[in-house]
């Protein structure tokens, strides 16, 4: 079984469960976990285990990155440049 | 098969640790993780910018440091990034621990205080960004407090 149909089927399972349960806890956790389970599910969509490996690894090499001192100080610069009229 | 066993363990337990008493539908047919993480960073350094922007043409319009005023207002923004950068981290956490338990290096029930993780740090960002990013059920919410 392919490592998508795993995630995927886990989340659909989640997801009924949120549906069908009447017990507001259980459907409130279940809809939060099979939203996290089928975002990763979709990245490895067709996949086999080596490719979701590959997959995986280069989101987390190329995947989005935390802002950083450098990202914030360039704004405020930039941002008082603009105002001082002191832009290059 | 032991894969998807132990997969349901983790759901399961998740089921059972989050607690709440509400829920709403979404669609999040075409986002992943790395999406929300995107539009989380994108919306705090958009509204960063205005309000530091705001900040300054205040007090460049009193004839006061425009690059004081900046930087007062840079301060007031740093937990609300620190939040986005926390959500970018636990989902990279995740991510590595789905990786690992697919190469078969780690048990998958160690995924369980990862994604609970995920899924608090995303309940800040929404929690900041209402208008820009989905929602989370309650019950995330309620675990952070």
């Amino acid at each position: 079984m392919k490592i998508k149909d795993i995630l995927n089927g886990l989340a659909a399972a989640a997801q009924a469960l949120a549906n069908s349960s009447t017990d507001p806890a259980v459907k409130a956790s279940a809809s939060g976990a099979a939203m996290f389970i089928a975002l990763v599910g979709r990245i490895l969509e067709g996949r086999t285990p080596e490719e979701a490996k590959a997959i995986l690894e280069d989101l987390l090499k190329n995947g989005v990155k935390p802002i950083t001192n450098a990202d914030l100080d360039e704004q405020a610069k930039k941002i008082v440049a603009e105002i001082t009229g002191k832009l290059p | 098969m032991r894969l998807r066993q132990t997969f349901l363990t983790v759901v399961t337990l998740v089921l059972v640790a989050c607690g709440g008493s509400s829920v709403k539908h979404h669609s999040y047919a075409a986002q992943t993780l790395d999406d929300l993480a995107q539009v989380a960073r994108e919306t705090a350094m958009t509204e960063r910018g205005n309000a530091l922007q705001k900040a300054g043409l205040a007090a460049h319009a009193e004839g006061k440091d425009v690059q004081e005023a900046v930087a007062a207002a840079a301060l007031t923004q740093e937990k609300r990034i620190d939040v986005v950068n926390g959500f970018i981290a636990a989902k990279d956490a995740y991510v590595r621990a789905v990786l690992a338990a697919i190469s078969k290096d780690a048990d998958l029930k160690t995924i369980l205080p990862i994604l609970q993780k995920a899924l608090t740090a995303y309940a800040g960002v929404q929690a900041l960004f209402k208008d820009s990013v989905p929602a989370v059920p309650a019950p995330v919410k309620e675990m952070i407090e």
